[in-house]
């Protein structure tokens, strides 16, 4: 049965799913260590969940193609969309495997409807409460990922290097941008006419560019707007170290469930384009570690066999 | 979608994620190496039949010591560095003052001037161009500037 994805803030029963199974999921070691990941230093095991994290911050490092810095492996390019939801559904599947429930879903954080609230009240929200993922500081002291039960054990450094550290979780909460997109910024991503276009970058206006967030300049809009606005271990590579990353990516991709399912399931570049777009086109293999088959943005257009929303926007 | 849910629920169980780990062990293995083997950036544009090139290297320091990682420029002028993602910067001291809050290597066990610590809220300002945002249908500015 297909899983139905629901808002956090308003299913208490996915709230507590989703703590559960990150939690077990942090504490699972199939036996990969950080030996594994060519990170100097004693060998520690590396759990199911920070897997995610490293092949997030691999993705990152990639760039598609070597010769230009724009676009890499999973963002900055037309693939950010379909890449993503790629990790968010096999994330979904560690979750559903973890708690043995094939019908939980990943929750989504409609972050716009906080967005509509005065500034002020955005900080008081309910997702950070003790009864939603908790607040913030460093380390994160409310909620369900306390360093008691949460530890951050892979973090990037500034070269973009892995290494350990064995901490609590870090956010810093409206201090870089003061407030998180709106629902009107929202609509205006969703009634781009189209999904991406040359010169597939951070320059374009279509929508792809524009949930990402790089467009309309200044910035930074939509995607990357919260996760400046969250900060902390939300601002590098490693950013799926925060569990709100994937509550942020599962909005991002509702909206984008929401623009197909008014435009259609439509992908831009096509098979056909030239070379220099290999890694972003139609039916390319998306970057992966953690399966063996290949998974095309094409395959992930429809992903109605696997799951879908309680509401679209 | 041509997947089929069984196919993806047994690619996810523990055995197939450890054989799946084993083949790609080789590229899990770059994960802590130093990936950023910096360019230059190259704007290029067509002005009135006339190729301009600009090309960009940054030379940075802090206390001294290289800072060892490759920041870009594009075509807006604006500043990117892999390590802060989801972000861009109106100039490269904006951004190293974002590195510094971030990065732990670069904490002061003294707690520091305090001025270092200011929430940065250039890319709301952007005083690099003019503090005019770029309305969802304006022109995209070239800036041919060092930053």
């Amino acid at each position: 049965m297909a899983a139905i994805r629901h808002n956090i803030v308003t299913d208490a029963g996915a709230r507590d799913a989703y703590v559960d199974g990150v939690v077990a999921l942090k504490n699972e070691f199939l036996g990969t260590t950080t030996a594994d990941l060519g990170i100097a230093g004693p060998a520690r095991q590396v759990s199911t969940y920070d897997l995610f994290t490293v092949w997030h911050q691999l993705a990152m490092m990639r760039r598609t193609p070597p010769s230009q810095n724009d676009r890499n492996a999973a963002h900055s390019g037309p693939v950010f969309l379909p890449w993503h939801r790629l990790m968010l559904l096999l994330f979904e599947l560690q979750l559903q495997r973890a708690l043995a429930n094939d019908e939980v879903g990943l929750p989504y954080w409609d972050w716009a409807a906080d967005g509509d609230l005065p500034a002020d009240e955005q900080l008081s929200a309910p997702l950070w409460s003790e009864v939603g993922i908790g607040g913030t500081g460093g380390p994160v002291a409310d909620g369900p990922f306390t360093p008691d039960r949460f530890r951050v054990r892979i973090e990037s450094g500034p070269t973009g290097a892995l290494r350990t550290t064995d901490r609590g979780l870090v956010r810093n909460l409206a201090v870089d941008v003061a407030t998180l997109p709106t629902t009107a910024e929202t609509r205006v991503a969703l009634n781009q006419t189209s999904y991406d276009a040359s010169p597939w970058d951070r320059s374009t206006r279509r929508l792809r560019n524009r949930l990402e967030g790089w467009r309309p300049a200044p910035g930074p809009r939509l995607h990357n707007r919260v996760h400046v606005w969250v900060g902390g271990d939300m601002g590098p590579a490693t950013s799926p170290n925060d569990p709100v990353f994937y509550l942020n990516h599962c909005n991002v991709d509702r909206l984008w469930e929401s623009w197909m399912v008014r435009r259609g399931r439509r992908y831009t570049p096509p098979a056909g384009a030239p070379a220099d777009l290999a890694g972003h086109r139609l039916n390319d293999p998306l970057y992966s570690l953690l399966i063996r088959q290949a998974i095309t943005p094409a395959q992930m257009l429809d992903a109605g066999t696997f799951y879908s929303y309680d509401r679209l926007l | 979608m041509g997947m089929d849910y069984s196919d993806l629920a047994a690619a996810s169980q523990p055995d197939a994620l450890r054989a799946v780990l084993a083949d790609n062990a080789d590229e899990l293995r770059t994960a802590g190496q130093h990936h950023d083997h910096g360019m230059a950036s190259v704007r290029t544009v067509r002005y009135k039949g006339h190729d301009i090139v600009v090309r960009t290297t940054y030379e940075i320091t802090i206390d001294g010591e290289p800072f060892d990682t490759h920041l870009t420029v594009d075509n807006s002028g604006r500043v990117h560095y892999h390590g802060l993602p989801t972000r861009d910067f109106g100039s490269a001291i904006d951004l190293m003052r974002k590195v510094i809050d971030q990065f732990s290597d670069f904490a002061e066990p003294d707690g520091g001037d305090e001025h270092q610590h200011q929430p940065d809220h250039s890319h709301e300002h952007q005083p690099d161009h003019g503090g005019q945002p770029e309305d969802d249908h304006g022109p995209h500015h070239e800036h041919g500037g060092q930053h």
